[in-house]
Formats: C-alpha cells, sequence, structure tokens
C-alpha cells in the first residue's frame, strides 16, 4: 500500500486514512526482487512511500549522495552546488542542523533547479524539497529534538527515457554527448559496450528511443539513430581501429552458437570479450541474417555489416564456419555434447501465410516476402518476366519488397494493407519514401483469392474492408465490407503479413521445449532454454521483432552465458532489475512540459532524389557531417534521472 | 539570406538573423550578459550558467550561449531574480576558492575577479553560507613541463577541455573528479602536445605557465605584438616583457594567420632571447681559439680580407649566405651588398635545400613559385591531399587546424608519406609510398582522372597546354603499375583520384618529401599538373600550397637572396633588370648568376671561392655531406659567421660577429603565405650585438659604399621600390595585420589566392614527367633507406630551440625511428645505440621502435650536432633546382655493443 505520493505533484497522502487512494500517475510495484519489498522511492517526479519505517532525512541524505557521484560536475549549480546540498543534509541528518539551514538547503535546491545544465541537476533536488515541503512538520520535529536519522538500506540507478526504451539498452545520453563534445571515438566506444553493431542499428534501427525522447516534446525527437550511424561512418572513413576492451586471457570454454545473425553475432562478441571461444554455425554464405538477407542495400549497404561489423567481431577471435546448416550438416544435440555452451541465435525466416485460395499451389508468381529479398539481396531477379508487382502487408517488410521492386526494374507497384495508413507499422519515414518513390497504396483492402492462368498470377481478388472497434493491440479492427472485391492484375503477388520462424534446425532434439506460438521456451531471467546449457534468444524466442532487441538479446545471453560457464547461478542483474522498474514506473511522460524554448529544429539527413534512386540499389540517406551531427548532438537535454529504492 | 526575424530584449526590438544564439545577439546590439565560461570560436560550453535569462512563457532561466533565438521572442537579461541567481552561482564557486590573489599569476587579468566586481559581494551571501559545511580540496596538482594547475582556484569552466578538443584536436583534458568536486584531470597525457592553448584560455589562475622564473603584475609587462621567430607559419605574437627579459608569450586571437592558437614553440620558445650563451661581442680568430675584439678591429679585419680577395682572385672568390632567419631588410641589405658592393651573383641561402624545386617547378607551370593560397582559405577545401608533409610537426598551428577541419568540418584529408605521421590519424587515408616514388603516384592518379573522365575540361581547354602530351604519357601509368613501384594499393590510388577530382573543392600542400628529391622540380610540377587538369587552383580552398619551412624563408627569397634573381624574382641574366637595379644601387652589376649553397662547397674544395660570409645560417649542420663540406670550409681564407649563438659553424669561423634576435629587430618577415608581417623590437640588444642590416651597412661602408640607412623602415622602402610585388606594402598597413604580395599599390588589399581567373603564367603548363628510382637505392651493404625530417619539438638545427627547456624536455636527443620487425631481425632495442653508416659517413644513436616507418626504411631529425644525420646524406642534385636528395640515402644500420 502507498502511504504517500507525490509523483508528478499528484499528492496522495493516506497517512491516517481509512480508504487509501491509489495514486493515478505512479504504478510502483510492490516488490523490487523476489523476497525484497520496495518501502520507498524517490526519483525524478517525487517521492512515493510505502512503508513508514523509511527515515526521509536519510533517504533525502543517500539520494543527495548519489547525485554528487552522479553528477558530471560540468556546470557551476549541480557540479559545485550538490556538494554543499549534501552538507546540508548531513547535518540535518546528524541532528545538528538550524532552520537557517533548513532556508538555505531550500534555495541552494531550487537554485540548482532551475539553474542546472541537464536533468541531473534539475530532477534530482525535486524529491529532497518534496521532503521538505512535504514532511517541514516531522523535520521540524527532529531538528528541534537534535535526534539523529536511522541510517536504511537503499539501491539507486541511473536511468533516462531513451536508455530505458531501448531493447539494447544503449546509453543514449552518454554517447550523444561524446559527439556533441567532438569525442568521436569515444562515443562509439560507449555504443560498442551495449551493441556490436552500431553502423547497422545507425541504419535501420526502429528507434524506441526517439519515440521517448523530451526533446520530441519541444521540437521533434533527436536523431539518435542517425548520430549512432555518424560515429559509425567515421571510423570506418577514417579506417581507425576500434577502441575496443582488450580481449582477456582465454577462459579455456568454447561456445557453440547457431546462426550469425544479429543475435548471434552479439552473442559471440560479448562472449569472447570475456574471454570464451566462440564458433558461429551459418547455414549461409555470408553473415548478418536477416539483416544481410533481408534488409535491402539501399537501406543497409551490405559492407557495413557483412564487412567491417563482423571483421570486428572476426578480430577477437569468433570463428564463422559458413555454408553449416545446424539441423542437417551437424546436429545440435552434438553441439551441446561437444561445446561448452550453446547459443541459438535464428531468426524468423519464413513468411507468415495469408490464409487465401492458391496460397499453396505454386503459381509462377506468387512469391513470400521474404524468399523475394533474399533472391534479390543476392543479385537475383526471382521472376524477372513479371512486371507488375502487388505486396500485401504494412510492415517494414512490405516497404522492402515495394522499393525494392523499382529497384530490380519493375515498373507498376502497388501496396495492399487492410487497415488505414495510420495504424501501420512500418516506419514513417519509410511510407514516406516509398510513397515519393511512386508505389501505389490500397488502403483497407484485403486480398481474398489469387487469379491464376496457365500457372501463372495474373492477378489478385481484393475485397474492400472498413474499421470497427479497436482489438487486442489497440488498433481497430478490420472488418470486411461484403460484396465489395475486386481484381487488381498483376504478375507478383507478395505476401509480407508477417514472418515466422522455420525450427527444422532443432531435428531430432525434442527436448527443446516450444511455445503455443512455435518459439523456443526459454526462461526469461536466464535465457536457458529447457535444455540445461542451452541458450537462446533472438526472433526464434520473441517471434518475429526487430533488430535491436535481437541484439539487446543476444548480449544479455552472453551474459548469462559467461554466469553459467563460470558456475555462477544466471540471473539478472540489480541494473537490468531497475530497467524493468523504471520501465514500470514509465521514465517518459508524454505530457511533461518541457521547459525549454524551441528553435533547433531536427537536423534531417540528405536523401538522394526520388527518381534517381528508386533504380538503384545505392544507399538513399547520406549520414550526417561532423557540424550536423555536433549540431543535433546538442539538441539532446540530457535527460538522466536517478531513482533510489529504500528496502 | 535566410528571412530575419525580431526578437525582444530588454524591451528593445532587434532584427537578426535566426540560428544565433541569444548571447550572440545581445553582444551583437551591445547588450552585455556576464559569462564566464563562453569564449568566441569554441562550440558552447554551457557550464557556468551565468549567461541565464528569462524568455516569456518559460518559468525556467535558458542559457543564453546555448538557446537559439526564435521569432517573438521575449528576452530579459538583467532583472532582479536573474541578478541574485547569477551571485548565487558566484558563490558556489567562490565558497571555496582561495582568495590567494595578491600571489596568483591572473591577478588583475582575472575574470572571476571581474565578475565579482562586477555582480557584487554582497553580505547577505555571506550569512546565507555561514552554515554550509566547508568541504576541503585536497592539493592535487598536476603540471607538465609549462603548465601548472591549481585546481583549488579551477571554476572548472571547461574552456580548457574544449579548446583543446575543438581547436588542437587532443583531448587531453576531460572533467574529473577529486573527491566529489569536480576538477579538470590530464585523463590522456600521452596526447599533450604541450601547445598551452589551455593555459591561454584560462580565464582565472587555475592553469599558469611554468617556464619564466620572472613575474610581473599586468601593469608591469609591456607587451609587443611581432612575429614568431620558428616556421613559415608565421603565427603573430606577443612578447610580454617585464625587466628587459621576454617572461611569456601571448598572442591575438582576431589577427592571421594563426588567429589566437600558437604551437609549443611558439609559446615556450622563447627562453633563448634571454640565454647567456648568446655571442656578446665580436670574435677574432687566434690559432685554435677566439678572442673578443671591438667592432671596430673586427669590421676593418672583414674588410680587409674581402678586398685582398676580391683584388687577387676576382668578385667571384667570395660567397655569401643570407638568411630565411633574418628580416626582409637583413636580407635586402646583405643581396644587394654582395651585387652591388662585392660585385658578385654568389649569394643563396638554405632554401636551396627546402624549397628551390618549388620556386624552380611552380614558376616553370604556373608562372609564380609561391604559396597559390592562404592558410586560411583551407577551411573551404572538400578534399585536402597532403603530400610529404608531416604538417602537425613541421607547421604545427596549420597542421592544428587540419586535425580541426578534418573532426569539426569533415574535410577529407588524404596523407602521401612513407611514414605513418601523426595526421594519419585524421586522415580519410593513408597512401604510404615507397621514399621517391611521388611521381609515379601522381601519374598513375592523372591516369585514372582522364581515363574516367573526371577531369575539368573547360579549365583544361581554357586555362593550360600540353594536356595531349601528358594524357600520352600517364597512359603508360595505369594504377597496377603504379602500385608495384609506389607499393600502395590500386584501390587506394583510385579511390584518391575520384576523390580529389570530384570534390568541389580541393586543395594540395606539399613539403620536403616532395621537394628533397634529385626530381624535386619535376614532383613539384607533377602536382601542378594534378592541380591543373582538375581545375584546382585560383579558388578559396584548392592550389598548389607548399609550405615554407623558415619563418622568412619566402621572404629571404623575395628579397633576391638567390644566385639567379635580384629581389622580386627578377633575373640576373636580363639586361634591362640588370640596368634598372644598377641605377636604384648606383653600381656596377654582375651579369652571370652565382653560385648555389652546394656548389659553393664544391668551388671552395676546388680552390675557386676563398671567402665564404654567412649571416644567421648554420650549414654545419643543414647541408648534405658535411664531411666533404667541412674539408671546403677549411680551405677558405676568410670565415665570416654573423649569428646570435656560437654555432657549429663557428669552428670555422675566422671572425664571427654578434647580431640580435628577432625580439631585438625592427623588421619585416614574410610567411609562407606570402604574407608581410611587421617585426617589432621589444628588447634591447643583447651586449653589443647589433642588427644585422648595420653589421652589413657599417662594413658596406669600410669598402667605400656607404649606405645611409636610419632604420629599418628606410629600407622597406627601398624595398619596395625594387620589388614590384612589394611596391605598395608600407609599415603603416602592417600595423595590425600582414598583407599578402603581390600588393602593387598602396590601395590595393594583398592577394590571398594567386591564379584567380587567370594563371599568372597566362596558360597553366602541364609537364609530362617520366618516374625515375632516387639516385640512391637499397642494396646489400646499404639496405635501409634513410628518410630526414623534423620533430615537433626541435627546431632546424637546435641553435634556439635547443636553448628552451620545454623544447628540450619534448625531444632531448637525436633518435632513428626503425620498424619493430627491423629491430627485431638486427637485434636492436628501444634505447639501444645504433650505428648509422652510408657512403659517406656514420653516426650514433639511440633507436626507437617505431610503426610510424615501414620496414626498410628507418628516419631521423636533423637538429643535433651529436649525431649529423648530414654527414650521411648524399650532395647528388636535382639538375634544376639544385636540391639535394635529402629524402633517400642508403643506409646500413648496426647496433652498438657496450664498451665498444
Amino acid at each position: 500500500m502507498i502511504l504517500f505520493s507525490s509523483w508528478q505533484g499528484e499528492i496522495v497522502d493516506n497517512r491516517g486514512v481509512k480508504r487509501a487512494k491509489k495514486p493515478k500517475a505512479i504504478a510502483l510495484p510492490e516488490e523490487f526482487k523476489p523476497g525484497e519489498k520496495i518501502k520507498a522511492f524517490f526519483g525524478w517526479d517525487g517521492i512515493v512511500i510505502c512503508d513508514d519505517s523509511v527515515d526521509l532525512i536519510d533517504m533525502a541524505l543517500n539520494y543527495a549522495e548519489a547525485m554528487l557521484k552522479e553528477s558530471c560536475g560540468k556546470c557551476t549549480p549541480c557540479g559545485q552546488g550538490s556538494r554543499f546540498m549534501r552538507g546540508f543534509l548531513e547535518k540535518l541528518a546528524k541532528g545538528e542542523a538550524t532552520k537557517d539551514d533548513l532556508n538555505a538547503l531550500r534555495s541552494l535546491a531550487n537554485l540548482i533547479k532551475s539553474t542546472s545544465k541537464c536533468s541531473i541537476g534539475q530532477t534530482a533536488p525535486v524529491p529532497i524539497l518534496h521532503v521538505l515541503e512535504y514532511f517541514s512538520e516531522e523535520i521540524e520535529k527532529r531538528i528541534a529534538s537534535k535526534k539523529p536519522a536511522q541510517p536504511g538500506n537503499y539501491r539507486y540507478a541511473v536511468t533516462a527515457p531513451c536508455k530505458n526504451a531501448c531493447p539494447s539498452n544503449l546509453d543514449i545520453p552518454r554517447y550523444v554527448e561524446e559527439i556533441k563534445e567532438v569525442r568521436f571515438e569515444e562515443s562509439l566506444a560507449t555504443i560498442r559496450e551495449m551493441t556490436c553493431l552500431p553502423g547497422t542499428l545507425g541504419r535501420v534501427c526502429v528507434r524506441p528511443c526517439e519515440s521517448n525522447c523530451r526533446r520530441a516534446l519541444v521540437e521533434g525527437p533527436v536523431s539518435i539513430k542517425w548520430l549512432k550511424r555518424f560515429a559509425a561512418d567515421f571510423e570506418l572513413e577514417h579506417r581507425k581501429k576500434p577502441q575496443i576492451l582488450k580481449v582477456p586471457t582465454s577462459s579455456g570454454k568454447r561456445v557453440a552458437i547457431v546462426g550469425a545473425g544479429p543475435a548471434g553475432l552479439s552473442c559471440a562478441f560479448y562472449l569472447a570479450l570475456k574471454g570464451h571461444s566462440v564458433t558461429i554455425f551459418e547455414k549461409s554464405k555470408e553473415p548478418g541474417g536477416m539483416a544481410t538477407y533481408g534488409i535491402p542495400d539501399y537501406r543497409l549497404p551490405r559492407g557495413v555489416l557483412t564487412r567491417h561489423e563482423v571483421d570486428i567481431i572476426k578480430d577477437l577471435g569468433v570463428e564463422i564456419r559458413y555454408g553449416v546448416e545446424v539441423g542437417k550438416d551437424v546436429m545440435i544435440m552434438d553441439l551441446h555434447r561437444d561445446y561448452d555452451a550453446v547459443f541459438i541465435g535464428v531468426g524468423a525466416q519464413t513468411s507468415a501465410k495469408m490464409g487465401i485460395e492458391g496460397e499453396d499451389k505454386g503459381y509462377r508468381g506468387f512469391i513470400p516476402g521474404v524468399r523475394y529479398l533474399y533472391d534479390i539481396n543476392n543479385g537475383i531477379d526471382p521472376y524477372p518476366e513479371g512486371k507488375r508487382v502487388v505486396v500485401v502487408g504494412g510492415g517494414n517488410v512490405a516497404m522492402d519488397c515495394v522499393r525494392c521492386s523499382f529497384r530490380i526494374g519493375k515498373t507498376d507497384v502497388h501496396l495492399v494493407y487492410r487497415r488505414s495508413r495510420a495504424e501501420m507499422p512500418a516506419d514513417p519515414e519509410e511510407i514516406h519514401d516509398a510513397e515519393e518513390e511512386g508505389v501505389v497504396f490500397h488502403f483497407l483492402c484485403n486480398p481474398t483469392r489469387i487469379i491464376e492462368q496457365d500457372g501463372k498470377v495474373v492477378g489478385v481478388e481484393l475485397i474492400k474492408m472498413e474499421l470497427g472497434e479497436p482489438d487486442q493491440s489497440g488498433r481497430r479492427r478490420p472488418v470486411p465490407v461484403p460484396g465489395s472485391e475486386f481484381i487488381l492484375e498483376t504478375d507478383i503477388l507478395i505476401p509480407a503479413i508477417g514472418q515466422a520462424v522455420d525450427l527444422s534446425f532443432l531435428a531430432g532434439c525434442s527436448d527443446i521445449k516450444l511455445t503455443k506460438w512455435k518459439t523456443i521456451a526459454v526462461n526469461p531471467d536466464t535465457f536457458e532454454t529447457s535444455v540445461k546449457g542451452i541458450f537462446a534468444a533472438g526472433d526464434c524466442v520473441t517471434g518475429p521483432d526487430v533488430l535491436v532487441r535481437a541484439a539487446g538479446g543476444g548480449r544479455r545471453a552472453a551474459e548469462r552465458i559467461d554466469q553459467y560457464l563460470r558456475g555462477i547461478e544466471p540471473g539478472p542483474t540489480e541494473e537490468e532489475l531497475f530497467d524493468r522498474l523504471f520501465s514500470t514506473i514509465k521514465v517518459f511522460n508524454k505530457n511533461e512540459k518541457v521547459e525549454v524554448p524551441d528553435g533547433m529544429k531536427r537536423k534531417e539527413l540528405q536523401k538522394l532524389d526520388p527518381e534517381t534512386r528508386k533504380w538503384t540499389f545505392e544507399e538513399v540517406e547520406k549520414g550526417y557531417t561532423p557540424p550536423e551531427a555536433i549540431y543535433e548532438a546538442q539538441r539532446c537535454l540530457r535527460c538522466y534521472r536517478i531513482g533510489m529504492i529504500a528496502y | 539570406m535566410p528571412a530575419m526575424i525580431t526578437v525582444t530584449i530588454d524591451g528593445r526590438e532587434i532584427r537578426t538573423e535566426p540560428g544565433k544564439t541569444i548571447l550572440e545577439v545581445a553582444r551583437a546590439n551591445g547588450i552585455h550578459i556576464p559569462t564566464l565560461c563562453f569564449l568566441e570560436g569554441l562550440l558552447p560550453i554551457g557550464a557556468c550558467r551565468l549567461c541565464i535569462v528569462e524568455i516569456d512563457g518559460y518559468d525556467q532561466p535558458q542559457p543564453s550561449c546555448m538557446q537559439v533565438v526564435e521569432d517573438g521572442m521575449n528576452i530579459r537579461t538583467d532583472t532582479n531574480n536573474l541578478r541574485q541567481m547569477r551571485r548565487d552561482i558566484l558563490k558556489l564557486l567562490l565558497l571555496e576558492h582561495p582568495l590567494d590573489c595578491p600571489i596568483c599569476d591572473k591577478a588583475g587579468e582575472c575574470q572571476l575577479q571581474d565578475l565579482v566586481y562586477e555582480l557584487g559581494y554582497d553580505t547577505k551571501i555571506v550569512e546565507g553560507t555561514a552554515g554550509v559545511p566547508m568541504l576541503h580540496k585536497p592539493p592535487v596538482e598536476w603540471s607538465t613541463i609549462g603548465i601548472k594547475y591549481f585546481p583549488s582556484r579551477c571554476v572548472v569552466c571547461q574552456r580548457c577541455v574544449h579548446v583543446c578538443l575543438e581547436k588542437v584536436g587532443r583531448g587531453v583534458l576531460e572533467v574529473g573528479k577529486n573527491g566529489s568536486t569536480p576538477c579538470i584531470v590530464p585523463a590522456h597525457p600521452e596526447r599533450c602536445i604541450s601547445c598551452g592553448e589551455c593555459l591561454a584560455v584560462c580565464p582565472v589562475g587555475a592553469l599558469t605557465e611554468n617556464v619564466s622564473p620572472l613575474k610581473a603584475r599586468p601593469w608591469e609587462k609591456t607587451k609587443t605584438r611581432t612575429v614568431c621567430p620558428y616556421c613559415g607559419v608565421g603565427c603573430v605574437v606577443e612578447l610580454n616583457v617585464a625587466s628587459d627579459q621576454v617572461i611569456k608569450v601571448t598572442t591575438d586571437d582576431t589577427v592571421p594567420p594563426n588567429y589566437g592558437t600558437l604551437c609549443v614553440k611558439g609559446r615556450f620558445g622563447f627562453e633563448f632571447i634571454n640565454s647567456d650563451k648568446r655571442l656578446q661581442k665580436p670574435l677574432l680568430r687566434q690559432g685554435d681559439s677566439f678572442k673578443e675584439v671591438s667592432w671596430d678591429e673586427a669590421l676593418n679585419y672583414v674588410a680587409k680580407k674581402l678586398k685582398d680577395i676580391k683584388d687577387q682572385h676576382g668578385a667571384s672568390a667570395i660567397a655569401g649566405l643570407c638568411s630565411a632567419r633574418c628580416t626582409n631588410e637583413d636580407n635586402y641589405i646583405f643581396q644587394k651588398f654582395m651585387r652591388a658592393v662585392i660585385g658578385t651573383n654568389n649569394v643563396d641561402h638554405c632554401a636551396r635545400l627546402c624549397h628551390a624545386s618549388t620556386v624552380a617547378g611552380l614558376a616553370t607551370t604556373l608562372g609564380s613559385g609561391a604559396m597559390t593560397n592562404s592558410l586560411e582559405d583551407i577551411e573551404d577545401a572538400d578534399v585536402v591531399l597532403v603530400f610529404g608533409s608531416n604538417t602537425t610537426e613541421n607547421h604545427p598551428v596549420f597542421g592544428m587546424k587540419l586535425r580541426k577541419l578534418a573532426r569539426m568540418k569533415g574535410t577529407k584529408i588524404v596523407v602521401v608519406d612513407p611514414r605513418r605521421i601523426d595526421l594519419v590519424d585524421d586522415a580519410v587515408m593513408h597512401l604510404p609510398l615507397r621514399a621517391g616514388t611521388d611521381i609515379a603516384l601522381v601519374n598513375a592518379m592523372l591516369n585514372v582522372i582522364i581515363r574516367e573522365g573526371l577531369y575539368n575540361k573547360k579549365f583544361v581547354e581554357e586555362h593550360t597546354e600540353g594536356f595531349e602530351e601528358l594524357a600520352k604519357l600517364v597512359e603508360a601509368y595505369p594504377p597496377e603499375k603504379a602500385e608495384e613501384i609506389t607499393g600502395v594499393p590500386k584501390e587506394d590510388i583510385i579511390a584518391v583520384a575520384r576523390a580529389y577530382a570530384q570534390a568541389e573543392r580541393a586543395s594540395i600542400v606539399y613539403c620536403m618529401g616532395i621537394t628533397q628529391h634529385t626530381k624535386g622540380t619535376d614532383n613539384v610540377k607533377s602536382l601542378s599538373n594534378l592541380a591543373l587538369v582538375c581545375g584546382h587552383i585560383g579558388k578559396p580552398g584548392t592550389g598548389v600550397n607548399p609550405l615554407r619551412g623558415q619563418n622568412n624563408v619566402q621572404g629571404a627569397c623575395d628579397m633576391g637572396g638567390l644566385p639567379t634573381f635580384y629581389p622580386g624574382y627578377q633575373r640576373v641574366d636580363s639586361e634591362d633588370v640588370r640596368r634598372k637595379f644598377e641605377k636604384l644601387w648606383n653600381a656596377k652589376l654582375p651579369a652571370e648568376p652565382g653560385l648555389t649553397v652546394v656548389e659553393m662547397g664544391h668551388a671552395a674544395l676546388e680552390g675557386k671561392v676563398k671567402a665564404l660570409y654567412i649571416m644567421g645560417e648554420n650549414p654545419l649542420l643543414t647541408d648534405p655531406d658535411l664531411h666533404h663540406l667541412e674539408e671546403a670550409l677549411k680551405k677558405l681564407e676568410l670565415v665570416v659567421v654573423q649569428d646570435i649563438f656560437f654555432t657549429d659553424t663557428c669552428n670555422f669561423a675566422h671572425v664571427i660577429l654578434p647580431s640580435c634576435s628577432f625580439a631585438e629587430k625592427d623588421g619585416t618577415f614574410t610567411n609562407t603565405e606570402r604574407r608581410v608581417q611587421r617585426v617589432r623590437r621589444a628588447l634591447k640588444p643583447k651586449g653589443e650585438a647589433k642588427d644585422d642590416w648595420k653589421i652589413i651597412a657599417e662594413l658596406s661602408e669600410r669598402l667605400g659604399y656607404p649606405m645611409f640607412y636610419k632604420n629599418a623602415e628606410e629600407i622597406f622602402e627601398e624595398i619596395r621600390k625594387a620589388t614590384p610585388q612589394y611596391a605598395g606594402i608600407t609599415y603603416r598597413r602592417l600595423e595590425k595585420v600582414g598583407i599578402q604580395w603581390p600588393c602593387p599599390t598602396e590601395d590595393h588589399p594583398g592577394t590571398p589566392i594567386l591564379h584567380v581567373g587567370k594563371i599568372a603564367r597566362g596558360k597553366g603548363l602541364l609537364v609530362p614527367i617520366e618516374y625515375r628510382p632516387p639516385k640512391e637505392q637499397p642494396d646489400r651493404e646499404y639496405p635501409f633507406i634513410l628518410v630526414t625530417g623534423r620533430s615537433y619539438y626541435q627546431y632546424h638545427t637546435g641553435t634556439m630551440s635547443r636553448k628552451c627547456k620545454v623544447l628540450n624536455y619534448g625531444a632531448p636527443e637525436p633518435v632513428l625511428e626503425i620498424h619493430p620487425m627491423d629491430a627485431h631481425v638486427l637485434g636492436i632495442a628501444s634505447e639501444d645505440t645504433v650505428r648509422v653508416t652510408s657512403r659517406r659517413g656514420s653516426i650514433e644513436l639511440k633507436a626507437r621502435l617505431s610503426e610510424r616507418v615501414k620496414r626498410g626504411e628507418v628516419f631521423s631529425t636533423f637538429h643535433f650536432n651529436e649525431a649529423r644525420v648530414n654527414l650521411l646524406t648524399g650532395s647528388e642534385l636535382d639538375p634544376v633546382a639544385k636540391i639535394p636528395e635529402f629524402k633517400v640515402t642508403a643506409v646500413r644500420i648496426e647496433k652498438v655493443e657496450k664498451g665498444e
């Protein structure tokens, strides 16, 4: 039960009240980890107290100490003032403070809050001021009694809205600040602490961080993705050696990894950095998995991932065996026998079925989206005679399919989506670019039947849809309009409505349990499958998902595998537990009034002109120049904030 | 032009361009906002928070240095609330700031003092803080040889951090913690180049100069603006003088060429001026030693000897070396003396050893042998090819600029150099060619550019001649062939060729790596071919830009310190020109060109030259094949050395005459970008030392040709008459900013860029040039190639730089850079003494294992007389420019066993 909350200015005071009210602004979990109750929470938007045994003055002192530790020292109010603030609170905690001290503390906290450069200084005084404001009577009593405070147990962590939203948990404010300070190499090193695919993610990430960017509440989010790309490109362009932590001496442990996609590569990289010997088994001839075969070159030029980033991983001693298919050339249980641990990082490589007539007939011209992209990325036009294309779906794969079509010389390109534009899951930028390139969109339509002649696709029957009540995903459910069928002529029909995991590699291994969604079941805290020593992450666990989550999963799994190999019980770190806590509390408040005047518009990337680019696989977007990157980085508000629990 | 916007600041409506910060707009309109961390030319730091202002619609104050103006913004910069906040912020800095102002170097110039004075220090502040527990700052200090940090005085404004990052491109400093107190820490001391930029921007006494033992209050100092005496960049410096001693060097942020930047030599290389080793009296040889004599005795002796030799052997038995270190006025008088009084064109100087090939090469192809563009306009370049120039070490301030542009602007730098020099870190590409194979590389680039049609057809048609012949020749240089010759992968050659040709603006910067070859002149012409074919000339950010090595090497050439030219590159073998000078100088002048530096040595050995007059040069370290030169000097009847120190060359002198250092002189220097700048006297001459020109003038009088100049300016007035390029320049016009020649009239602004609209020669000459290997090739007996050059900390023959503490600390002794693999094969470890032997001689020095050099190549500098590298080099000359091949010498390396 919450005794008191001042979160986001909503005062809920249940002290001495019979019917406790629940605050709307915050949903604080009861426990931090199993068996550890959260007695109080101090954070950027206020204080929440669940247990009256917490000594608020002591907690305020500890919070001030955390602030002092986290203050970077780069501005006067926070860098210098936080020491004095801590000093006052120490006096108060010792029972030596006077009323004058209290006044001085209040005005100092206010000064730091309103004049500091970043959110550490702007938000850390908040819980302290709330204690002074809402518990003034208690404090006055304490001053009068000269009693010292009761020391308690506390934990804290630093987060930021963007960082908390990132599935790979990149320290975004830090790497952005390093770009702002012209420390480009350091910035990339910061990124590499959390992902080994900066150039790839810097191009194709779906950037959940940017939707959690406080600058978005001013004039547009900071281009976190493009800044990442800039840092990666700067190294590549200057042929610099990456600043990577030295590989420690060999642990003597060997790990086998299935699949050289984002999850497998990430897992390999971080395992290698811990001194383990890693071998990746990859059925294709090139690394990258779905990032290579599923993403066209105009968005992610082949060399960025398959040469540069993979070379760095190989330089750490990781071996990649190409052309070896697990489940056929080598069995997963053999790997389990021969290696100290196994990691499965297989992607979602088959297309989901539309469930319409003719889908399984093998008509010429019916090409599943993933297959279509795979061929194109291998330099093959899967159906050269076909010139008219209809793609079904509203996600990024559908976008890739339509945009690739022009680039292999298709003249007539249509996209069919069953909801309206607003519901499309694809990146709005992609939709815009596709539109510019001349793709014809048919919204609120769904295929019902393939029209075929002599075993070849000649068209598709579509039915019009309208939007009904919202479904589980919160989007309005499309409902067919009876009798509205019409025919769209085409040579090629491409379903791109979703992907599925091809689990045939598990042949002969029934011990690995699956979920009802036909993915591999793992313990979310350990990434371990039902077989001890076999771990998994990425799309084969989550189902089709974004690259950044697969990469993040690969890295986290590496940490667990390292624990496992060292004989430690695998489990989440305190930092991860805090991330979960912060996700529940929500670090980003989209209703916040950000006290920053606008004026620094987001710097967009230059793009090739649509008429030029639609016929070539040359990269569409040109990266930032250093002045553009520095400017964009200057827009960052450095929204670090400290969350502390008493337990 | 973007649409103008209107903002209101303190009730005043102001029209301004968008995109500016509030602080910029306020300052431009005379509205004062207090700041401590802000520094013009750096990105806003936003540390001090004193520049906060109030903006309508926002509850919180906003930092004016970072906030951009928006149309309709209503801003207040000075309210009671803001004042109180500013005082409170200042209080946070002052609470623990030691009030040691009486002993602080910065007192009187301290911006913290000024702010306290401005914002007030009311008693309320003191009352309010009575209860604050004072935290003791532990006295963790750090210092370099030239800079000392006092953490307790530091206000953590981070100007030092940012200037090091943004201007110098080093990133040595970071904000750290001293306990819980923020402070500045040298996080990457290995990157520090002791340039002292951090020191220069510190607003308080936290970073102080650690060199001069003598200190002075601001009002006790005089500042004299003059020009740095080291490299050819020609930075403007202010000598801070107290008690007739230079105690510090500062500069001026607002003037070219350095805009407030200095390197280690400029900032800390001034101790030689006050050195007690300075020559103070004339010396006359007596057997194996020298005796101090009066000026009269010395000058009479020299005059008599010169007259005797001339009478006996003719004027051509006398030769003179003028100096790239002396002023234009000194050099002008020297060459006039040689020509008009002695009657010979035997006058040359060490420009012969550095850029003679430039003067010859560019004069042929473009019609002017100087840097085509300005140092500043490199900012407009998109691509810069750096050929054989270790820019960050030899022209540090320009090197910093390149670094800065690479990082801050994204300028693409390509380094073409056998060694992996520091600039490679900031380059997009490094072409580590084999020493002396430049022509093959450039021809291959031309091959790609012409074959792929990337050249500037319009420019080639309108402004060049000889394209067909050049195109035909380079057909024989496909990148594959160049790869074989140069060792550079052909993909890289192709990539660089495309990048250069396709750039909107591309510049070529080059130095000794191009010129100091027996094919030096051809190398220069090759680069000129490249620029002309692509039309990268006559515009900002383009050109063919030789970096001149010494402070006044450009000027010494301009002044006619060359055996073939009168001042202004007017040929001595031209009848008309000679008549003009005969009239101007009222003397009969010799018609035949004189001897060059190396030829003088040969002639002396052959007995054709009997006397050598050396003004401010030290050939016993700079010239090639020194054994040969020593023999030559020994044969001479008269060697006169005029210098500020007793150099190695003095050992061979008969008379030594003490002259003034740059700090004691009035006159002008001309820097590498043809900028004529004023040199001003800051100190009294040391002892009996005299101005170089004055010594020559007094000698001239004794030889029956009185020279009546009251001061340097009078000489300059004559220079203007003699040198068309200088005609419009006057001392008055040089008062604040130097002027770039050609400047034909007094209302002409000078010429930052040559060949605008039209190549000076008329049409640029494209010269087909075949590649030929350097004269010396490694063989079984001499398997290594020795490359010579300079280091960042030392300068030239060390005469000045080795008298300075900071510089000696940076580079205390000669070393041989050798690749670790080669060293391993030879059983050599770092710090081992090695013997380097060429066909001409042998030296011993310490080995330094370094991957900067390639396998098979070694590198050393020529600064040190304990290991004279030029004992090894050969005197094979470029047939046109007569420059020796310093860059390629075949040598053998052996480890010297202890006790040997």
